[in-house]
């Protein structure tokens, strides 16, 4: 135990003597709340829909001025045929091309059944998707307008409206969904690249020779090196915390003390595997690009960014040996809904059960030997 | 001959793959001596010197270093010191720092280290120096001090694994010194070298080739028998590898 | 030349004598892109959504065997009150709550019109839109039927869609150009100045300069096994997405291929810059890490659209290469564009590189007469 305590003082000697290390740990969080928080929206901006009218009827100059007045589409210049309109797709001039046949007004008389085509670069799936679906509302509140003109009955058009409400982030505001996330990705940063090199680089310059030549324990050695970043790794959370608080006006429900209890018990998983890889490095590129992919496969996977359903079945179960897919769900509980520690437990006992496996395979692994 | 035994080494061998780094060796090494350890660059020397200090397991063969079987690595290491080949302190603290950190690895209390520390710097002229970080030290001074805190814990062997390499004659000279100095105060010593005018500093030697050992006994016993006028020359004479650019 | 030759040769042989990192090297973007091809879908499936039914009429169980029916959702809880939503919202598996009205089907029949709630868990927003979007399509697509069961004879309108480029509608078409053009940096910049840091911090930089070598021989050598590498990545990539998703290049893989080796050559520079303005391994790797991987993970368009941003990240995202790498390689890959259709693109990329080598060539020179005076 006393000789933990000097491994100890050595590893922070050495942090606080790297300014570059203080540097970047202090500058680290701020730089990415400030800048990546706002930056990220799924939510779709006006189309540009390019509309060819082959009408040139007050009913269809009707429909195009219901669509380009909604908030969905934004009207792009008209092409002036089908090749045309395809290659504005090409270019990006536009997401969406609506061809009205000629025939369009003598449909809604009455006299052919009227019909409408559209174009979709579907390139970006979902904002394809919900393209479509728009128009197509659009379109159908339209024609009601049209048939109950036309002095039909409202019940002979039956339509069921919806009306959406959104708890806990009612205006849809993305950054209450993404201060969470980017606040996990910030300590699995400080987690897996900054601990993991500082062994790696241990046994690449030699020093580790001299370590593993002494009477230290593993234990003793690898807790010496998930100290210092544990406490770096909570400090950064709570910067990063701050900041999303002063400069987003993020509203925190749910007990800060469970807040924290949880990252910390994260950022001891994260330690873990991070020392664990190292020990199975043999020089810090290697190790680098093993953490990176880590990093971006626990970061894709864990619904940070993307909803984990869609994911196919292997890849939600690999979630069960993800820590940060837990974490994420447990700061988005707490910190938007409120949640409390029963509703969350079930994540919290994962996560340690993960911290516990991942440190004592560090300490396992760890060779007293090169 | 009674003597008492540091190190004893019966049939060790070590293999890499189909590579045999350690082939049968068989040597002790008495308490209090300076045992030196020869070969050309890859005859084997570190690989044996890492199994004697628990850095690596042998393939077979029986090795007990101070008194301790080689299956139990970690007691052997309570009773060891090492100074790698590879400057292995670290650059980013002190000199104060650096032994504070060993000394505190082999459970000695701040007072012993303070006490220790002053006592050592003193003997290797080395007080100048204390608050200095390990990165702005000359190679000279940062090989001294290599030394210094691999007996910093007054082990009762000391294994040496080329001190001396790259070192400009007249520190090598004082590091010798100290070498001595350790050794008369009761310490084995182990030590790794390919300059063979060393070899005549120490109380025995090996000579080791391509894994084998070649020769084991004093210098001038050495020389004797082979007939030749220097270390240097017998070493040329039984040492020299079949693949010679090795 | 024979000389730096055979220079080149030792540092293939360095890299490529070294299993454990060959492995890495190919093994890894291999394996990330099975990952993030198959696994990570920024569209919707499978999402599970609760029902609270108060109507009990045809309507409703039509409606509830509807939205059980479709990819996008799963039917998991049938709630009795409104008072149990918070408490399912909190077990956090729930991300919806269609709410049926009391005589939902009585309404239609009478008024022709009827409401239906929804209630979106919006801690994650998107998913919220995409429910919510979902749900008012599949009732839109279920009133239509009803429509024109109802009303034969009066014209009502059928929108046909055609979805160009990505019939399927996949959302990896989107994904792969985004996980190539992260990789490539990863082992083109990352890899580089780590390799150089390394030569100066083991010191073997020195020897190297004071070599009969010239310097931008030596730096040309260090990162030539690295620009071969990430060729070779990339083909492998690119084999990958063609087999095993089915994600053909439809334009000119020569052009491709000649945009990957500009983007590549950006990437190398970049890391030369890095390893003259740092001496230490672990300071390059936090700049590359902060610098590209982050910012180019979220703001380079790669998984959030550019044009979704607030308008200043317009600007902020085009100082980084993988935005414009992004925009290059996607219509090629995806549409079939040809260079007419991204020369600006490739421009922009050309100047970007350019500044890069020129930048670093010169901070190299510097750090040489530093070093010798």
């Amino acid at each position: 135990m006393k000789r933990l305590l000097f491994l100890l003082k050595k590893e922070f000697r050495q942090i606080i003597r790297n300014p570059f290390m203080l540097r970047a740990i202090i500058g680290v969080p701020l730089l990415q709340m400030l800048i990546l928080v706002p930056a990220v929206t799924f939510e779709i901006k006006r189309l540009d829909l390019a509309v060819a009218d082959n009408d040139r009827s007050p009913d269809s100059r009707e429909l195009i001025s219901k669509l380009t007045g909604s908030l969905f589409f934004r009207s792009a210049a008209a092409p002036l045929n089908m090749a045309d309109a395809e290659a504005m797709l090409f270019s990006g001039d536009a997401d969406m091309v609506l061809v009205i046949p000629d025939d369009f007004s003598e449909g809604l008389a009455g006299i052919t059944t009227p019909r409408l085509q559209v174009l979709v670069d579907a390139v970006n799936a979902t904002q394809a998707m919900l393209g479509w679906s728009y128009l197509t509302s659009i379109v159908r509140d339209y024609n009601r307008e049209v048939i109950m003109a036309r002095g039909a009955a409202t019940s002979a058009i039956p339509g069921i409206s919806t009306s959406p409400r959104y708890w806990y982030n009612p205006t849809l505001n993305y950054k209450y969904f993404m201060l969470p996330g980017i606040l996990v990705i910030l300590i699995i940063a400080i987690g897996l690249m900054l601990a993991g090199l500082n062994l790696v680089k241990e046994l690449e310059t030699g020093t580790l020779e001299q370590i593993n030549v002494t009477p230290v324990r593993r234990w003793e050695l690898i807790v010496s090196k998930v100290i210092p970043f544990f406490i770096f790794g909570l400090l950064d959370l709570a910067l990063g915390l701050g900041v999303g608080w002063i400069a987003f006006n993020i509203p925190f429900e749910g007990s800060l003390l469970l807040f924290f209890g949880c990252s910390a018990i994260f950022l001891l998983a994260v330690l873990g595997l991070a020392l664990f890889l190292s020990t199975l490095a043999s020089n810090r590129q290697q190790y680098l690009f093993v953490a990176f992919f880590f990093t971006m496969v626990f970061i894709l996977m864990s619904g940070i960014f993307t909803p984990t359903e869609s994911m196919p079945g292997w890849a939600q179960q690999f979630n069960w040996v993800n820590p940060v897919a837990y974490l994420m769900r447990i700061n988005r509980m707490v910190m938007l809904k409120g949640a409390g520690f029963h509703d969350i437990a079930r994540d919290v006992g994962m996560l340690t059960v993960l911290a516990i496996a991942f440190i004592t395979l560090a300490i396992r692994a760890y060779r007293k030997r090169a | 001959m009674d003597r008492e035994m540091a190190i004893e080494v019966r049939d060790l061998v070590k293999r890499f793959g189909s590579f045999t780094a350690n082939d049968r060796l068989t040597f002790d090494v008495y308490k209090g001596e300076i045992f030196g350890f020869l070969g050309a660059n890859g005859a084997g020397k570190t690989t044996a010197m890492r199994i004697l200090c628990g850095l690596s397991r042998p393939t077979s063969g029986r090795v007990t270093v101070a008194g301790i079987d080689s299956g139990n690595p970690e007691a052997i290491k309570r009773r060891i010191g090492y100074m790698s080949q590879r400057f292995s302190l670290y650059e980013d603290l002190t000199v104060n720092e650096n032994l504070e950190l060993y000394g505190g690895i082999y459970g000695m209390t701040m007072k012993e280290i303070r006490q220790r520390r002053e006592e050592l710097l003193q003997r290797l002229s080395f007080t100048g120096y204390c608050e200095t970080l390990i990165q702005a030290l000359p190679l000279g001074l940062r090989q001294k001090l290599a030394f210094a805190v691999a007996v910093f814990h007054e082990p009762e062997i000391v294994f040496l694994d080329e001190p001396t390499s790259g070192v400009d004659p007249v520190t090598r000279r004082q590091f010798w010194e100290m070498i001595y100095e350790t050794a008369s105060r009761g310490m084995t010593v182990f030590v790794t070298t390919h300059y063979m005018d060393e070899a005549e500093y120490c109380d025995r030697i090996t000579i080791m080739s391509e894994g084998r050992i070649v020769a084991l006994d004093s210098p001038s016993a050495l020389r004797e028998q082979h007939g030749t006028a220097s270390v240097e020359e017998l070493f040329v004479k039984i040492a020299r590898p079949k693949n010679t650019n090795s | 030349m024979k000389r730096f030759m055979a220079f080149v040769r030792k540092e293939f042989l360095h890299i490529f004598r070294d299993v454990r990192t060959l492995i890495i090297l190919f093994g890894i973007p291999a394996t990330q892109i099975l990952i993030f091809g198959y696994a990570v879908r920024t569209d919707l499936k499978n999402a599970s959504i609760a029902v609270l039914d108060n109507a009990h009429d045809d309507v409703s169980n039509d409606l509830i065997l509807k939205l059980e029916a479709s990819d996008f959702f799963t039917i998991s809880n049938r709630l009795n009150s409104y008072d149990d939503i918070d408490a399912t919202f909190k077990k956090g598996k729930i991300k919806a709550v269609v709410i049926f009205p009391e005589d939902l089907a009585a309404l239609l029949t009478r008024d022709g019109h009827a409401t239906v709630s929804i209630i979106a868990d919006a801690s994650e927003p998107n998913t919220a839109s995409l429910v919510t979007g979902y749900t008012s399509g599949i009732l839109n697509d279920y009133s239509a039927a009803l429509t024109k069961h109802i009303t034969t004879g009066l014209p009502v309108i059928s929108p046909e869609v055609r979805m160009y480029f990505n019939p399927n509608l996949e959302s990896h078409f989107m994904f792969v150009p985004g996980v190539i053009t992260l990789i490539l940096i990863m082992v083109s910049a990352l890899m580089t100045s780590v390799a150089i840091v390394r030569e100066k911090e083991s010191g073997t930089m020195e020897v190297l300069l004071v070599s009969p070598l010239k310097p931008w021989q030596i730096i040309v050598g260090k990162v030539a096994p690295y620009f071969f590498l990430s060729l070779v990545n990339i083909i492998v990539i690119l084999l990958m997405a063609w087999f095993v998703f089915k994600l053909p290049v439809r334009g000119s893989i020569a052009l491709l291929i000649a945009e990957c080796m500009l983007y590549i050559l950006m990437g190398l520079s970049f890391g030369i810059l890095i390893s003259t303005i740092v001496d230490k391994m672990e300071n390059a790797i936090i700049i590359t890490f902060m610098v590209l991987l982050l910012p180019g993970l979220l703001l380079s368009g790669f998984i959030f659209p550019i044009e979704n941003m607030p308008k200043v990240y317009d600007y902020l995202s085009a100082i980084l290469p993988p935005r414009w790498f992004i925009e290059i390689i996607r219509p090629i890959m995806i549409k079939g564009a040809g260079f007419v259709y991204v020369w600006k693109e490739t421009l922009i990329l050309a100047g970007m590189t350019l500044f890069l080598i020129v930048l670093s060539a010169r901070k190299f020179k510097v750090r040489l007469e530093e070093s010798s005076g």
